[in-house]
């Protein structure tokens, strides 16, 4: 923490509590139990007069603040301030970014299409406008939800293609986050992390504060390890222990009874099937994992720090590997591959995202490697290997030059070599998604490219 | 327009007043017309007869008609309604009043570009009668655009405000305009006004103005204001003045540094009030008095609208001047002291802190002497560069004054003329003065901790020197401040400061 800063006296400022909950924005109740996991003592005091503000939360002792805006929310401020960081040994496990994406991309994307669109706004109403006048609180709502569907890309022509997208999505995700927790207390260890808190929050207004008919609620509540994980942290950390007065919440749903939600008998067969199913969850998870870090380089914001910590993180998973799995092809490999050669050949020197990119010379080679397998003739020499595209580049920083009419001819024929080859690698892309796919499900592996 | 008394002879006939009535009328059908027109010398003798009857003693007289001419747009009863007392009129010289006040009335509608009020004969068969002939012209031209320096009532300093007006559209002497007005408090608004003389059964005019406004007051207080709203005149006299306003608005602070208590009045209200202010000013100068008096008393109740969730508020601001003349080099001494409160209502108002655009704050650059809008101008010290400040956020070294539930200030101003002839005309002139201002908080259960001894330890106190020059725009002052006692954090310090007052 900062020298001069008062040690006592933190303040969190959220959107006032409702539905049984603390606070029952979706923005704001992931700070509140990530300081609650972090032990920190606190005070709760509330804004109800500024739903469209992107400040709130913030977090306030003495004269410092940390607003939500800044530096990717008041989580990541408060670790970068050094205020408090449950993250700081876990930053470096090759899991933390994939799940971090996963959450941050699908299930809040997932949490605000259900909040704004999927229910209509009838739980919006009440957590934002219930202070205000009413003739300010209509036009709010639409303002808000009129943000929120242009946010999600939401057109009338597509609305209902994006709302299965968006479901599916979802889906995944909680089956995948359901594989991995288990019956762990947290998700990383035995230790809390920022993404128990977002994860936490996420099921808890999910399940408190959507209505009853929500479709994203039904399908979190399949997954009964992921409900008694949220009671579980919620009972302990957000409840004093006298208190009794929330109900758990695997009761709120009393008419529903999903697979999974109970344990049940099995017989050897079943066990076998269970196995099995098992396997494929876990293949499932981990491609969903990539999948949404890939997404979360070209989706996120603050993309260019998040495209730098994801190019970090599959560097690391990569290694000197020749696929991201094992020794066979994905679908993963197909799109991986498509990025680097796109922002490798496609994009100027002069972009970040490339020069950001060419600093993991393992993921150059592996893009490197891949195309002249597959891309290119054995025999054929003509396109120039990717890592001495950039004559002066391997370094952070590169400059444009100034070219000669001479150069300029040739950089013409080196676009159109380039455009041939972009599009040569969609279309190998495509093939080999198609043949090494042929024989997994596709229900397993149905994912779309989010560009 | 043709007084009717200018134009009458002044040594009119003696007669009879009875018999003289008919003749009189004869003589004002042709003495009382137009402009200039000469008169025969028995019409001046009529004339001048007239005149020393109407010296002596009330000539009764009784108007048969009012004829209205030359309106082809305008609504006749919207003329006839700004002549009523002339019906009533029972002598000549009430009539010839009531006259001059219609002709005058009627000019301030704004929509004629001549009015001439004529006395005519009333029938032959109906003796001792007249006729008022009400000839207008109207306006040619309807769309006139202005610009002028005003003190609004809403702002507290003055403002130069440009404005284009369509007059009479629909003959009811309906006044539309469209306006901009940039303040000197960081202000600018634009609107759309309204203006009817006569509206169903309302005495007063009324005015109605659609606004969207934004003050700026980041650099002092870390928020700016912004507000769309209704503004409606319902009652607009002499004395009295009512207005309803209801709007949107919202409280944002975009520099993202401001203070604790800023930060938690960040946000949007619905405004709607009823202000009631009662003006009673006869100092015989607005901008340079010397002798009168005058009172201001304005009283504002906010949330009334069925939504509770609206603002709720209650304000009381009163002004009091004097102006004592003293004789010599036009001198006058000017007191004067203003003292406002504010305060929430509705369940909980004990332990609710009041809204910050609703406070006091003292400082800026318009004169006392002038203003007569609440406490808030003192000679010396910046805007809201007074009262209750907390530090910004981290990193910033400034401080968010956020104002006082209550504040009062007094001065005392004693103005000359200069010795110089020149600057004399120009009506150029020196003063030298003192003032002195405080505030308090009252709400969140602190009125418990504020005592008369603690407030006058803790007053502003400041004097000065200067020189007034009064264009036609505006008052402005060249000011030496000595500030005699603030306390910590107030922004002032002795030197030179401008004022502007309008």
């Amino acid at each position: 923490m900062e020298g001069d800063q008062d040690t006592s006296g933190f303040t969190l400022v959220t959107r006032k509590p409702c539905f049984g909950l603390p606070t029952a924005c979706p923005n704001c109740l992931p700070a509140y139990i990530y300081l609650k996991l972090a032990q920190l003592p606190f005070q709760l005091a509330f804004n109800s007069t500024f739903p469209d503000s992107d400040e709130l939360p913030y977090f306030e002792t003495g004269t410092y603040v940390a607003y939500n805006y800044e530096d990717g929310g008041v989580i990541e401020k408060l670790k970068k301030d050094g205020v408090v960081n449950l993250d700081s040994q876990l930053q470096s496990l090759p899991d933390y970014l994939s799940l971090k994406a996963l959450i941050l991309s699908w299930l809040e994307e997932a949490l605000a299409y259900e909040t704004w669109v999927g229910t209509e706004g009838v739980s919006a109403w009440k957590i934002y406008y219930s202070d205000l006048p009413w003739v300010i609180s209509k036009v709010l709502f639409y303002k808000q939800t009129y943000m929120a569907k242009t946010r999600l890309g939401i057109i009338k022509e597509n609305s209902e293609e994006r709302e299965k997208q968006i479901y599916k999505r979802a889906s995944d995700a909680y089956e995948a986050l359901s594989t991995r927790l288990g019956e762990q207390k947290f998700l990383f260890e035995d230790r809390p992390s920022s993404l128990d808190a977002i994860f936490l929050s996420h099921i808890l207004f999910t399940i408190q504060v959507l209505p009853e008919t929500s479709v994203l609620r039904t399908k979190l509540l399949e997954h009964g390890n992921l409900v008694r994980y949220a009671e579980k942290l919620k009972l302990e950390f957000l409840e004093a222990p006298s208190s009794s007065s929330s109900p758990p919440l695997h009761s709120f749903p009393s008419s529903f009874s999903r697979k999974g939600s109970k344990p049940k008998s099995k017989s050897k067969t079943e066990k076998t099937e269970e196995e099995k199913k098992f396997k494929k969850r876990a293949k499932l998870f981990l491609a969903a994992q990539f999948l949404a870090v890939v997404i979360y380089l070209s989706v996120m914001g603050g993309i260019y720090k998040r495209a730098s910590d994801a190019y970090e993180a599959l560097s690391t998973r990569l290694g000197e590997q020749k696929f991201l799995f094992e020794d066979r092809p994905s679908s993963l490999d197909a799109i991986f591959l498509s990025h680097i050669l796109f922002t490798i050949q496609v994009l100027p020197e002069t972009s970040v995202l490339r020069t950001k990119l060419l600093e993991h010379g393992n993921l150059v080679r592996y893009a490197e490697k891949l195309k002249l397998e597959f891309l290119e003739a054995p025999s054929s020499s003509s396109s120039p290997p990717l890592h001495s595209f950039p004559s002066s580049f391997s370094r952070k920083g590169s400059k444009p030059k100034s070219k000669s009419k001479t150069e300029k001819t040739e950089e013409e024929k080196k676009f159109k070599k380039r455009a041939k080859l972009f599009l040569a690698a969609q279309f190998l892309a495509v093939v080999i998604y198609l043949s090494v796919m042929g024989g997994v499900s596709n229900d397993e592996l149905e994912y779309e490219d989010d560009d | 327009m043709a007084n009717p008394t200018e134009n009458l002879d002044p040594n009119p006939p003696t007669r009879e007043p009875e018999d003289e009535v008919e003749e009189d009328e004869e003589e004002e059908e042709e003495g009382e017309g137009e402009d200039d027109d000469a008169v025969s010398n028995p019409q001046s003798l009529k004339t001048e007869s007239l005149f020393r009857r109407m010296r002596s003693a009330p000539v009764p007289v009784r108007v048969h008609d009012v004829i209205v001419k030359g309106n082809t747009k305008t609504k006749d009863h919207i003329i006839e309604a700004e002549v009523d007392a002339v019906r009533e009129a029972s002598t000549l010289q009430e009539l010839l009043e009531a006259s001059r006040v219609a002709n005058s009335n009627l000019r301030a509608l704004d929509v004629f570009d001549s009015v001439n009020v004529t006395l005519d004969s009333g029938p032959p068969e109906l003796p001792g009668t007249t006729n008022v002939i009400i000839k207008v012209v109207e306006s040619k031209s309807p769309l006139t655009g202005q610009v002028g320096a005003y003190t609004r009532a809403e702002a507290k300093s003055s403002s130069v405000e440009a404005s284009l007006k369509y007059k009479n559209i629909f003959g009811y002497g309906d006044i539309w305009d469209g306006s901009v007005i940039y303040g000197c408090d960081n202000s600018a608004e634009v609107g759309m006004g309204m203006y009817l003389p006569r509206f169903k059964g309302l005495p007063t005019p009324f005015s109605s103005r659609l606004y969207l406004s934004t003050q700026d007051w980041l650099k002092f207080s870390s928020y700016k204001e912004r507000s769309l709203g209704l503004s409606l005149g319902l009652l607009s006299s002499k004395y009295h003045e009512l207005v309803y306003t209801v709007g949107w608005r919202n409280l944002i602070d975009p520099s993202r540094s401001a203070s604790k208590s800023i930060r938690r009045q960040l946000g949007h209200s619905l405004l709607s009030a009823l202000k009631y202010t009662f003006k009673y000013d006869q100092r015989d100068s607005y901008l340079r008095p010397t002798s009168g008096y005058a009172f201001s008393s304005t009283s504002q109740i906010g949330g009334l609208a069925p939504d509770s969730r609206s603002l709720r508020f209650l304000k009381q601001e009163i002004d009091l001047r004097c102006a004592f003349p003293f004789g010599f080099y036009n001198a006058a001494l000017n007191l004067g002291v203003s003292g406002g409160v504010t305060f929430p209502w509705g369940s909980g108002y004990q332990n609710r802190p009041s809204s910050v655009p609703e406070r006091f704050f003292l400082g800026g650059n318009s004169s006392p002497v002038c203003s007569l809008g609440g406490p808030s101008a003192l000679w010396g010290f910046k805007t809201r560069g007074v009262g209750h400040n907390e530090p910004k956020r981290k990193g910033d070294d400034e401080r968010d004054f956020i104002g006082g539930d209550a504040a009062v200030t007094a001065f005392a101003d004693l103005s000359f003329d200069l010795p110089v002839r020149w600057l004399r005309e120009r009506g150029v002139h020196g003063h030298v003065f003192a003032c002195a201002g405080n505030m308090a908080k009252l709400t969140e259960n602190e009125f418990r901790n504020v005592t008369a001894p603690k407030l006058l330890e803790t007053f502003r106190t400041s004097v000065g020197t200067g020189i007034v020059l009064p264009t036609s725009l505006f008052r402005m002052e060249i000011n030496y401040c000595h500030i005699l006692k603030k306390q910590e954090h107030d922004k002032a310090k002795s030197g030179f400061f401008l004022t502007f007052s309008a």
